[in-house]
């Protein structure tokens, strides 16, 4: 049996073999060729050598002393893609320029962004500079610089102080903006309804209906990102807990003492969006790279989502109608309200091994000049006082609502941290059905008081 | 007879072209999509008045698709050559000496297969930053390799367990040592079984999304992969440059299949079903 | 004699062990000491980006026991795996069947079948979004030619398990098919002749020569599908994200979020160490089985 099968291969392998050896013969040598050609191909695209180091001294800031020339390289990470991540390439670019010894690799990552910087956070490898994208001070904290001392801090704008600044009055970011986040709105859709931009929950209630009735999604809600139903509880409850209150909840928030029964009113409108058939049907698996055309394409009413989703509106059609309006309170004599907080910002990591370049680019992009182009790109008011920014299209709105408070957002500053997760994880219970308001408050009180005792 | 085999070959055909319509739908849709302009709503199967091929022309630029390519390329070629030759040569003994000790050993690449890579992601991480492989082309290319052993390995003692064992032990009377046995006997017959090897680990790496995720983080050393999937980010809502981009990713791997799928079979033939 | 066999055996032993070295050290070094490390970090309650963490000892596990999403992605994974691994057999050597056979389209249909499996796989799961998507879904266009109203594919949690289950196999039976189809050329005409000649139908050729004979592609296979199915992440992850809810989570993707978005690494390592020992008690178990089988026909 064996030697059959022995004779039958090698004879079979033999009269192959020849075949064979030519075929791969050729094969092996294209592919080789290809990788040297494409190899050589990589080397060549190397970026442009930086201009030649010069002794004289050009950093532009009069705190350093003259004669030291900044020199290194620094890593720079950011999330911002599009028109915004363009500026700040642009920035960075101008910043070597005045800093010819300076180095600076930009490393861009949107989704994943979060991720990679908690790999990062682990094996305590951090970019020299980096975005904090809002959670400088409950998440990055621990590896940031303080930047108390910084010459620019005192120009910092007040409403960034509450969600930025621990208790002792440190914060550990450069905001260039300040993040304005109201309701998204499409304004042709509430023209044909007939209806005035709703002021409390029950005018809100109301348009939801007409929207409905007419056959568009009142309110657009992309549950496949478990943000968006978070963001409708982290937006609504200072609507509902802290604006005709007297501190209370505030207070009783800060000390754990909170009464959570007061917390069912929150998701019970989130409750009231789903039950009543003004969200989407597929308000559970809706992906949030078709926000967008939902409102571009006057399907969708509202959404409770950044600013950044009415850039990408107009970079699809410049000419629809969509603005923000501030969230709606519980009765006509509450002041409504806009979340406000971090921004565009950027820490710097306190183990870096070039503090002082890192540092000077902060300095460089609070310069007000700066600042401006930044405010101009996010569409957002600036971060910094006493820096006129003119928005582009969002102008007229943010022009509207200026005299409207920004509240910080709540987890921010009410929950203890790790509670940005439960948010998300029972409002997308909620949209999916899979809870009740009551079941969901009852895993918020349970994680809270958790939490608050880790704190 | 022939009205037989007639018949049935058009039987046969029909029902391949319904297969095919039903494989191929989603690559219909892909490219439906990829050549649409970015306000066109309309149904996912009906192509377009106008094909709009700007959107691989974006894909290509800000993808960097060249670049990429050229990058992944050089990890899959090292990464492959690594698997296969620390695989065969893994694979010798494995095949040749059942012992305890080799079982064991199998045993424990098998497991390597099934470890889920988001467990060791982050002491890896660490592991990487200490010996400073972040960032290089060493560092991923050994990481590929390590993971993707386990299927060579697997395939090789598989293919190696049906040569003869007589060839061994004559050459071993002859006086050969167990290695000039591996380099002169066995190595040359590993042909057919190699091409299915290299189809398979080499798609494996070009694909790999978690590793170079975290591994290649310098803009220059992105791979395709990581290009396209920043593509379907947060920051990027254009749906039609993004389904430009996967058709254009996909490109390089078809044309490797096409030119190795004969003896892909041959060598999946002689490793896997014997 | 005796002394010869030894000798024999020791130097067997050493070209074993120098042969298998660098995969072996590769090994060690890239897997084994990570998932000790994973290991060492269930104990603890890291939430995977501080310096600072503490031991809180089988409290991790413990929570394994009453969790109610880890015991949906254990269902799920169960699914994902079995489910897959089935349908992909069925398909790949109903396709292999059909490609062993001369027709026009053969070479055709063999590449388009396979070609998914060369996409990655979070492509995959994006490209099937595109077809499951409600709104402007290709699956509800085609609903709607029928008359049909649109369905929310992936808004139910069992539907979803069902989609990504479909869209997994979809996409990997090519693998199958092939390794079927190479199974198939393997087994030599002369047996169906002599078969034709004792007047055998072509089921009863099917049930008592192509199966048999078939058996260690089935094995390869299944091992292969398996072990791909039980770890599903690229897909499940950018179709569903896990949801709606919790309700399509599989091990893998659980893991992910749990280590990420609920800062939960200690938790997530344990999930993962489970997950391990469970996909290899399940493979053990399945070769084992298979390979008793193989024995048997023999």
């Amino acid at each position: 049996m064996y030697d059959w099968k022995y004779l039958c291969y090698t004879k079979h392998y033999q009269e192959k073999e020849r075949g064979n050896k030519m075929k791969k013969k050729i094969i092996v040598a294209i592919l080789t060729a290809a990788m040297i050609i494409t190899t050589l191909a990589a080397c060549k695209k190397a970026d442009p050598p930086v201009a030649a180091p010069t002794t004289a001294a050009r950093s532009g800031e009069a705190e350093l002393p003259a004669e030291a020339a900044l020199q290194g390289d620094i890593v720079f990470a950011t999330m911002s893609t599009g028109a915004l991540g363009d500026i700040q390439a642009e920035m960075i670019a101008d910043f070597m320029k005045e800093n010819p010894g300076v180095k600076v690799e930009i490393q861009v990552n949107t989704t994943d962004y979060e991720s990679l910087m908690k790999a990062k956070m682990a094996a305590n490898d951090m970019p020299d500079v980096f975005m904090t994208h809002g959670w400088s001070l409950i998440r990055y904290s621990e590896y940031l610089l303080p930047l108390t001392g910084e010459p620019w801090a005192e120009t910092m704008a007040d409403t960034l102080k509450a969600s930025m600044c621990d208790e002792d009055g440190n914060f550990y970011a450069l905001s260039t903006t300040v993040d304005l986040t109201g309701v998204l709105v499409q304004m042709d859709i509430l023209k044909e309804l007939g209806m005035e931009m709703p002021v409390t929950v029950d005018n809100f209630l109301e348009c939801c209906e007409a929207a409905k009735n007419a056959g568009y999604d009142a309110v657009f809600m992309a549950g496949k990102d478990t943000r968006s139903p978070a963001y409708v509880l982290d937006l609504m409850a200072p609507s509902f807990l802290l604006n005709n209150d007297d501190g209370t909840n505030a207070s009783a928030l800060a000390d754990g003492s909170f009464d959570w029964d007061l917390w069912i009113p929150v998701v019970d409108f989130l409750q009231t969006l789903k039950d009543n058939g003004y969200m989407n049907i597929d308000c559970a698996t809706a992906d949030t790279i078709f926000q967008a055309e939902k409102l571009v394409n006057k399907e969708a009413l509202f959404i409770f989502q950044r600013n950044s989703v009415l850039s990408q509106c107009w970079e699809i059609s410049p000419e629809a109608n969509v603005g923000f309006i501030p969230f709606p309170v519980q009765s006509a004599e509450d002041s409504p309200y806009l979340a406000g907080g971090e921004g565009v910002a950027f820490g710097i990591w306190k183990d870096g091994k070039h503090l002082d370049i890192a540092r000077a680019l902060l300095e460089f992009l609070a310069r007000p000049e700066n600042v401006e182009k930044m405010c101009y790109a996010e569409g957002a008011p600036s971060g910094q006082k006493n820096v006129e920014v003119s928005l582009g299209k969002i102008d007229p709105w943010v022009e509207q609502w200026s005299d409207v408070k920004a509240l910080p957002w709540f987890d921010r500053v009410y929950l203890p941290s790790g509670m940005w997760a439960i948010l998300r994880d029972t409002g997308s219970a909620i949209i999916a059905g899979e809870a009740t308001p009551e079941e969901a408050t009852a895993i918020m009180k349970e994680n809270y008081l958790k939490l608050f005792s880790q704190q | 007879m022939k009205r037989k085999k007639r018949l049935g070959r058009s039987f046969r055909n029909l029902i391949g072209f319904f297969i095919i319509l039903l494989h191929a739908a989603p690559f219909y849709v892909l490219i439906t999509t990829a050549v649409k302009a970015r306000g066109n709503y309309s149904s996912r199967w009906t192509l377009p008045k106008n094909f709009h091929w700007e959107n691989f022309m974006i894909a290509l630029q800000d993808g960097k698709l060249l670049r990429s390519m050229s990058v992944t390329l050089f990890i899959t070629a090292f990464s492959t050559l690594l698997i296969v030759s620390i695989g065969a040569f893994a694979a010798y003994p494995l095949a040749r000496f059942r012992s305890r000790m080799s079982k064991t050993v199998s045993l424990l690449m098998l497991g390597v297969m099934m470890v889920p890579p988001l467990s060791v992601l982050v002491p890896l991480y660490r592991l990487m930053v200490t010996i400073h492989g972040l960032n290089t082309y060493w560092g991923i290319i050994i990481l590929s390799a390590t993971y993707g052993l386990p299927v060579s390995v697997f395939m090789y003692s598989n293919f190696i367990a049906t040569i003869p064992r007589d060839l061994d032990d004559a050459a071993l009377i002859d006086g050969c040592s167990r290695y000039s046995i591996f380099f002169r006997i066995i190595l040359p017959s590993l042909k057919p079984v190699t091409s299915s090897v290299i189809i398979m680990t080499a798609i494996n790496v070009w694909n790999d999304y978690s590793f170079q995720l975290y591994i290649l983080q310098k803009p220059k050393m992105r791979t395709v992969t990581l290009m396209m999937t920043s593509f379907f980010g947060d920051g990027n809502t254009n749906m039609n440059a993004a389904a430009a981009a996967t058709i254009l990713s996909i490109i390089p791997l078809v044309l490797i299949y096409l030119a190795l799928s004969k003896y892909f079979v041959q060598g999946v033939i002689d490793s896997a079903v014997k | 004699m005796f002394t010869r066999r030894r000798t024999q055996k020791a130097t067997e032993n050493r070209v074993l062990w120098t042969m298998t070295s660098p995969a072996i050290i590769l090994m060690i070094v890239f897997v084994l000491m990570p998932l000790v490390i994973g290991l060492n970090i269930s104990f603890t309650n890291w939430n995977g980006y501080s310096q600072s963490y503490y031991y809180i000892g089988i409290e991790n596990y413990r929570r394994l026991v009453t969790d109610p999403m880890f015991q949906k992605a254990i269902i799920n994974t169960v699914v994902y795996g079995m489910g897959s691994t089935l349908l992909q057999t069925i398909l790949g050597v109903s396709y292999a069947l059909l490609l062993n056979q001369p027709f026009a389209l053969k070479n055709t249909m063999q590449t388009v079948v396979y070609l998914p499996a060369m996409l990655s796989s979070i492509l995959v799961g994006y490209v099937w979004c595109f077809m499951v998507e409600y709104s402007h879904g290709a699956i509800n266009d085609i609903a709607l030619l029928f008359g049909v109203s649109k369905v929310d594919w992936m808004g139910n949690g069992n539907r979803a398990v069902l989609m990504i289950t479909i869209a997994n196999t979809l996409t990997f039976c090519g693998k199958a098919m092939l390794i079927y189809l190479a199974g198939l050329k393997g087994i030599p005409q002369s047996y169906y002749e002599a078969a034709g000649i004792d007047g055998a139908s072509g089921f009863q050729c099917f049930r008592f020569i192509t199966l048999p004979n078939l058996l260690p592609a089935i094995t390869t296979s299944t091992i292969l599908n398996l072990i791909g199915g039980l770890k599903l992440f690229g897909v499940i992850q950018s179709m569903s994200g896990g949801g709606p809810g919790y309700a399509s989570h599989s091990l893998s993707t659980l893991i992910n979020t749990i280590y990420f978005s609920y800062q939960d690494a200690g938790y997530a390592s344990a999930i993962g160490i489970f997950t391990f020992l469970f996909i290899m008690s399940i493979s053990i178990v399945l070769q084992s089985y298979l390979n008793r089988k193989a024995e048997s026909n023999e």
